[in-house]
């Protein structure tokens, strides 16, 4: 896959975590990244390893970031709680990647 | 090579902490052939076309990367800072393990540089061969005859070198290259000493001295207090997860604000210092010129071929080749040795987000094809955006997340810079020319990239 078709699909997945009140925080988006290259094979161009708890990728972390740095994802911080409270959302102007990229993982076979 | 038995204590004056101290067994390393090769090798590589006061070296940056990471670790196992619930990952105080791995976290701060290629990050993709980084040069110089025979002529404790490795490199770096080593909590706090992103001594020491070489006072912050408040911290669980966290490097509340204040320095370094369009251009150049000069056209990764070769062998040729029109590389010498350097033709504008963010190398390549290859250049910032989600020990006791706590943080600007820079004489005419063209080049890299994701499918 190529950046942008990666992104839009991320982007399509913390939508879909955030719709179903998901928490959407990097572990969820790291294991559903995995579990969507494994078993639905999803051609990320992330390697993961076998990490402290379970599948990860650096180059994942490193993405998320990018997608922010490109106003793709947004990191929502609820001040309320006193756990790691940062979640990965769609920023609105993701619609622009989005009428180029499907997202829809299936797609993505 | 002297085999030190008696305990003696060193100091050196240092521009930025002032005195810096160490015993025999740093100093054996300091006085090895690959850490006094980095009295050759700048800091900032050619920054100092820019900024004329940066001329330092990572001989000094490594000395004060050894210091900090020496300060933070006797504040981190302090008795009186070591809690109940950390205290099974951090050794016994005073204790032989305590001592074993303060010495190898000195050593690890020492040679973390030592695989830099002249003038430092400037040119490392291109120029080393597939798989070779300046990370995996320093694993081979740790692990070479030269420091072999520093290692045993140490006295005890003696430092492994595989654990030197790993904290000179980090869990990432260690990934990333494949070594097969592993991380326990305690190591990785280790490493994150060194090469964090929040609290490590390579940053601290590179913003403070950095700023001071520059003349810029954008990266000073309150580094004494930062370092006074830092703890070992059971980590904050994600929100809506019972998840065990191992323990991580944190702050104590009182320390947030200088964190916060790193933060916003490296932010402001980023965009004045490290990513300046000029310091792009001659980025490009010296590559260019890296390129035509050297044998086959990359760096050798023979450990004795790196330790010969600093900054003063190639600073030596590119003068010659900008005198001698027939040289190797006589054009890149010329726009380094003369100020000629590539100027900006168009830079990232803020509606290039999204799905447009392939616009700035799209409108390169563009203007490569109608103004020559030869004359245009991308230049770019890393794309970087994760807000730093680190451990407070919060006043009433508990861990909290950094994000929870501070506005700044989460607020901590994530965009980048890119340029499309041209060759001067050309720089009205691009700029006139990319005006006229944005448009329909986004439209068309847009269209091509959407065409072969159908073609891959």
């Amino acid at each position: 896959m190529n950046r942008l078709a990666q992104e839009a699909v991320l982007v399509g997945l913390a939508r879909r975590l955030h719709d179903r009140g998901s928490w959407g925080g990097e572990t969820h988006l790291q294991k559903a990244t995995y579990l969507m290259h494994e078993l639905l094979g999803v051609p990320f161009d992330f390697r993961f390893i076998l990490y402290k708890h379970g599948p990860f990728s650096f180059e994942l972390r490193d993405e998320l970031g990018s997608m922010r740095a490109d106003r793709l994802l947004d990191v929502l911080v609820e001040p309320s709680l006193r756990e790691r409270a940062k979640r990965w959302i769609p920023n609105t102007v993701r619609a622009s990647l989005i009428k180029h990229w499907p997202s829809r993982p299936e797609k993505r076979r | 090579m002297t085999c030190a038995v008696s305990k003696r204590h060193y100091e050196v004056r240092d521009a930025v902490h002032v005195f810096i101290h160490y015993g025999d067994a740093e100093r054996a390393v300091i006085d090895s052939r690959p850490f006094q090769r980095l009295r050759d090798v700048h800091q900032l590589a050619l920054s100092y076309l820019v900024y004329p006061g940066a001329s330092h070296k990572r001989f000094e940056h490594s000395l004060g990367v050894m210091e900090v990471a020496g300060r933070i670790f006797d504040v981190v196992t302090r008795p009186d800072k070591v809690n109940d619930d950390v205290r099974d990952v951090i050794p016994e105080f005073g204790g032989s393990e305590h001592q074993y791995w303060r010495r190898v976290l000195r050593m690890a701060a020492l040679c973390h540089d030592t695989g830099h290629l002249p003038f430092s990050h400037a040119a490392e993709e291109a120029l080393l061969p597939d798989g070779w980084d300046h990370e995996r040069l320093t694993r081979e110089i740790i692990h070479s005859p030269q420091m072999a025979a520093v290692w045993d002529d140490m006295p005890r404790p003696k430092p492994e070198p595989d654990d030197v490795v790993k904290l000179a490199l980090g869990p990432r770096k260690v990934e990333k290259l494949n070594l097969g080593l592993s991380f326990d909590a305690w190591q990785a706090i280790l490493a994150e000493i060194i090469v964090g992103d929040v609290f490590g001594a390579d940053r601290i020491d590179y913003l403070l001295r950095d700023s001071l070489h520059t003349g810029v006072a954008y990266g000073r912050f309150d580094s004494n207090r930062l370092i006074e408040t830092l703890r070992i911290i059971p980590g904050a669980p994600e929100g809506g997860e019972d998840t065990d966290v191992d323990p991580q490097l944190g702050c104590e509340r009182g320390g947030l604000e200088s964190a916060e204040a790193l933060m916003l320095a490296r932010y402001f370094m980023f965009a004045q210092v490290y990513y300046h369009s000029a310091r792009l251009a001659y980025n490009e150049h010296l590559k260019d010129f890296l390129a035509a000069w050297l044998p086959g056209g990359h760096f050798s990764t023979d450990i004795d071929g790196h330790l010969s070769r600093a900054d003063s062998e190639v600073l030596v040729a590119i003068r010659a080749a900008a005198d001698d029109p027939s040289a190797d590389g006589h054009d890149p010498a010329r726009r380094i040795a003369r100020r000629e350097h590539f100027r900006i033709g168009y830079s990232r504008r803020p509606d290039d987000v999204g799905a447009r963010t392939l616009a700035t190398e799209a409108i390169a390549r563009a203007a490569g094809a109608e103004f020559g290859a030869e004359n245009v250049r991308y230049g770019a910032s890393p794309r970087r955006g994760d807000p730093p989600d680190f451990p407070v020990l919060d006043r009433d006791g508990s861990s909290v997340s950094s994000l929870s706590l501070s506005e700044v943080l989460t607020k901590l600007p994530a965009s980048r810079d890119e340029y499309v820079l041209v060759e001067p004489s050309l720089r009205e005419r691009a700029k006139r020319w990319i005006a006229e063209h944005r448009e329909g080049i986004i439209d068309q890299a847009l269209a091509e990239q959407a065409r072969e994701e159908e073609v891959s499918k």
